[in-house]
């Protein structure tokens, strides 16, 4: 008959279930919030006579976070029944998203150039509200000692830019080509957001970033200037694609004076 | 089980040990050559033993000693591999990716013999059980007698001062059992190690043994030859073994029997005090009226069941006294033997032994 | 089992499995039925490809041998170990399952980063991991890993303990026991253990960019380049991808016929 040996035990299972509901509760701490609701903007044509209504969905560049996020809650407060909805992301991944039906009222881009695959069958309006140039982004211990762009291409210095694919990356590269240098990047990331955390992290000793995002890290990192002679500018187009007239508010209210002062503030050139 | 102290026996364990729920408390001695069959129920601390002995297991007081050297003394327990032990169990456990040489050949090979001189010993153990034309098998192509062969020709082939066979036979069918039982009885009488054989079927210990020890509840309740345990049970569970109706009683010396149930054997030899005292089934005769005449047991009983063995009927009885009776199958139509019915039950004087408890 | 009958309990469950059925498989179909077949070759042949399929070639296999020498003797302890801790390292092997990947790769640049707990005393000796190759293997290796150590633990949990005790009782000590009986036994457990791990490894995204970031030839597998390649030429993530694809169908497709019952 059967050794007295021990069995393989069975209640090992709980420990195991409680750990994966851990996780997943972790995981679902980071979920999205929900869709966009399209419903209730349509017969509003003469917006100035009464309260507007709806909600506005905003796609806007990854650099943009910070001021939109100020509009936003601006024009909430000043339309209470309208929702804005922001989104953000790189340029060229936003204009991608509206090609495949992304539902989006405003498009805000860095740099005209991303504007160019957009399907010019949804484009009502475009005007510009920005400019933005590049800097170099330091963690603030500045452990490579930057001080001016050459100082990427000494050896041993981790650079971080965004990916060809994105305006940021496309600017950079032609700063680097402009400066004749040719910097150790270690790393193409998705957005400017996600190089600039790397230099947040101290991971990299320097990104290349845009002015505004080296003013929304506030003292997280350290911003370097780029000569002019070498600097790529950017004009931020925005892009009305919705009729309704909660959207065209929005538009209306970024390009008033207020709204490019807010946008401004947040360490973006007049447009 | 009483030992003498003056003259160690070669194979010298007390192995202590509690495991689950009983404390294993079993006392064994052998000398080279013999074998010890060990019974008793399931979960009494029989494989418990065998594992000490292995060295799977640690004791945590008594001796483990074979020969001049001490395997465990309860502090310091030499691993199994530096044991002289061989160990075989019921499913045979062979190697499944090892051919039957291979298996039979691991245990040189692990005590550093080469190769090739391994493989001669496995041969040679394999023709010893009369396999040495299935060497090249996988196990999964061997019968299982055919697999217990291998695995008993594998527990040799290290020379084990000390061989275990934990029911070595249990997972085989009748036909094959029989078969291998044999076959084992005849390689363990060239075998001059100490075998402890651990079984629950009364026949292997009957027929492969020659000391037989009783575990029940991790202690030994019966030690002794086949012979002994045969005549004189000493212990409920050794009497249905051995197929007696033990009872447990006072006696005076005009053989009369007060058993613990308060029943009341009348025996012609009588032994006063604390006694045993067995009558075989095949003593007890069934009559549907109260007998006349020269039995001097008499007893009102129920039968409680009936159970079909041959030609012949085991009815069991509860009343006056509870026993079992054997009967011919003729007499279970000729009386009308059904569960339920209520009969009585003799038996002769002279059939009930006692003995002291 | 067919009984007759039961037209509604065949409506009230059928629609929503066809949905759900449908749920699974109309991505995939269409992923198949955008793809430009006869571009597929020249595709993958473009000087962006080659260095993102060799570089997860490396790194997967890598990943895989990782595996084999470290999660082998983990499943080892694991299955044989009786004590009340072990149900916990199981569980805690089972959260990287289940964690987001890119979670995990905030935890790896939390420990391997230059100012990490691990990374900072490797900072002086030169050793800087993020932005490395050895970062992706890390990254494949800490989502990959428990898939290996789970299959091979239950394999080798499989193994009757009895077969231990004849093997140690015929002179083998217990690494000898692993090496000749454990080991052979539960190669089929291995097997398909790396190539569950291996096809976890292939497909890793999240971990890899948040920790590894994003290289061509250094640290830009097949999964990074789809996601890039998606915003330039989309005709190409889609032959990527139906190669990706088509590796996990052979490696299920190899799993089933021969290990997974």
């Amino acid at each position: 008959m059967s050794l007295a040996h021990p069995a393989p035990a069975r209640r090992r299972l709980l420990p195991v279930v409680v750990a994966a509901f851990a996780a997943v509760l972790l995981a679902g701490c980071g979920s999205a919030p929900s869709s966009a609701d399209g419903t209730g903007q349509r017969g509003w044509s003469d917006a100035s006579a009464a309260p507007l209504q709806g909600t506005v969905t905003v796609l806007a560049a990854a650099s943009l976070t910070e001021s939109f996020d100020q509009l936003k809650n601006d024009f909430e407060r000043a339309h209470p029944g309208v929702t804005v909805e922001t989104s953000y992301g790189s340029s060229s991944t936003l204009v991608q998203q509206v090609d495949n039906g992304a539902p989006a009222s405003v498009i805000a881009l860095a740099g005209t150039a991303a504007a160019e695959p957009l399907d010019k069958s949804l484009v009502k309006d475009t005007k510009n509200f920005a400019t933005n140039v590049l800097e170099i982004a330091v963690p603030p211990s500045n452990p490579a000692g930057i001080t001016s762009i050459d100082d990427l291409a000494k050896a041993g210095v981790k650079v971080v830019v965004c990916a060809d694919t994105v305006p940021c990356g496309k600017a950079a590269h032609a700063t680097f080509t402009k400066a004749r240098i040719v910097p150790n990047v270690v790393s193409k990331e998705v957005d400017v957001k996600a190089a600039l955390a790397k230099v947040k992290l101290a991971e990299a000793d320097a990104a290349i970033v845009y002015h505004s995002d080296v003013v929304a890290a506030k003292d997280a990192v350290t911003g370097v200037p780029i000569e002019r002679r070498y600097n790529t500018t950017l004009h931020y187009p925005v892009i009305t694609l919705a009729d309704d007239a909660a959207s065209r508010a929005f538009v209306a209210y970024l390009l008033s004076e207020t709204g490019l002062a807010t946008v401004q503030s947040f360490g973006f050139g007049a447009p | 089980m009483s030992r003498t102290a003056e003259s160690p026996r070669w194979l010298d364990a007390r192995v202590r040990l509690s495991r689950g729920a009983i404390d294993v408390d079993v006392a064994l001695s052998a000398e080279p050559g013999q074998v010890i069959g060990v019974l008793g129920p399931n979960g009494g601390g029989k494989t418990t033993t065998v594992l000490a002995l292995a060295g799977v297991l640690q004791i945590s007081e008594g001796l483990i000693r074979v020969g001049e050297r001490v395997w465990d003394d309860g502090s310091r327990p030499l691993a199994p591999e530096e044991r002289a032990v061989g160990l075989m169990l019921a499913d045979s456990l062979l190697f499944p990716h090892l051919s039957a040489l291979d298996n039979v050949a691991y245990g040189p090979r692990s005590r550093g013999v080469d190769r090739r001189r391994a493989r001669d010993r496995a041969r040679a153990e394999l023709d010893r059980v009369g396999l040495a034309d299935r060497a090249r098998s996988s196990p999964r192509e061997l019968s299982s007698g055919q697999q217990a062969r291998v695995a008993l020709a594998r527990a040799l082939a290290t020379d084990p001062q000390l061989l275990l066979l934990d029911e070595p036979l249990a997972a085989l069918d009748p036909d094959t059992r029989a078969r291998t039982r044999s076959d084992l009885a005849g390689r363990l009488a060239a075998y001059d190690g100490v075998t402890v054989l651990v079984t629950h079927d009364p026949l292997d210990a009957l027929t492969l043994a020659d000391h037989l020890v009783f575990v029940e509840d991790g202690q030994v309740t019966q030690a002794g030859t086949p012979a002994e345990v045969l005549s004189e049970p000493r212990s409920a569970y050794v009497g249905t073994v051995v197929g007696l109706n033990l009872y447990a009683g006072q006696g005076d010396s005009h053989g009369h029997v007060r058993t613990a149930d308060g029943g009341l054997v009348v025996t012609t030899s009588p032994t006063e005090g604390s006694v045993w005292a067995t009558i075989p089934p095949s003593a007890v005769s069934l009559h549907l009226h109260e007998p006349e005449g020269s039995p001097r047991n008499a007893w009102r009983v129920r039968i409680a069941s009936v159970t079909m063995q041959g030609q012949s009927a085991r009815v069991g009885l509860v009343g006056d006294l509870a026993l079992t009776a054997e009967v011919t199958l003729e007499s279970v139509t000729a009386l009308g033997l059904q569960v339920g019915r209520d009969v009585w039950a003799a038996v002769k004087a002279t059939e009930v032994r006692t003995y002291p408890r | 089992m067919r009984y007759a009958g039961r037209w509604r309990s065949r409506i009230t469950l059928g629609v929503p499995a066809a949905a759900a059925l449908l749920l699974l498989v109309v991505p995939l179909v269409t992923l198949l039925l955008r793809a430009e077949w006869a571009r597929i070759p020249s595709d993958l042949a473009t000087p962006n490809v080659l260095p993102a399929l060799r570089l997860s070639l490396t790194t997967t296999s890598s990943t895989a041998v990782l595996c084999l020498i470290l999660g082998t003797p983990l499943a080892w302890f694991l299955a044989r170990s009786e004590h009340r801790t072990t149900g916990w390292v199981r569980a805690l092997l089972t959260v990287p399952l289940v964690l987001p990947p890119v979670v995990g790769g905030v935890a790896l640049l939390m420990a391997w980063g230059r100012t990490g707990l691990v990374g900072q005393h490797l900072t002086p000796l030169g050793i800087q991991i993020p932005f490395t190759t050895v970062a992706v293997v890390l990254a494949e290796t800490f989502v990959a890993m428990p898939y290996y150590v789970l299959a091979v633990e239950g394999a080798m949990r499989g193994l009757d303990p009895r077969l231990e005790s004849v093997a140690r009782t015929l002179g083998a000590s217990d690494m000898r026991y692993l090496r000749t009986v454990a080991i052979p036994l539960v190669l089929p457990g291995i097997a398909s253990g790396l190539a569950l791990a291996w096809a976890r490894a292939l497909g890793e995204f999240g971990a890899t960019i948040t920790f590894a970031g994003n290289f061509q030839g250094r640290t830009q597998t097949l999964p990074l380049l789809v996601y890039v390649e998606l915003e330039r030429d989309p005709q190409i993530a889609i032959s990527i991808s139906i190669m990706l694809l088509a590796v996990s169908v052979l490696v299920l497709g190899v799993l089933r016929g021969r290990w997974l019952r």
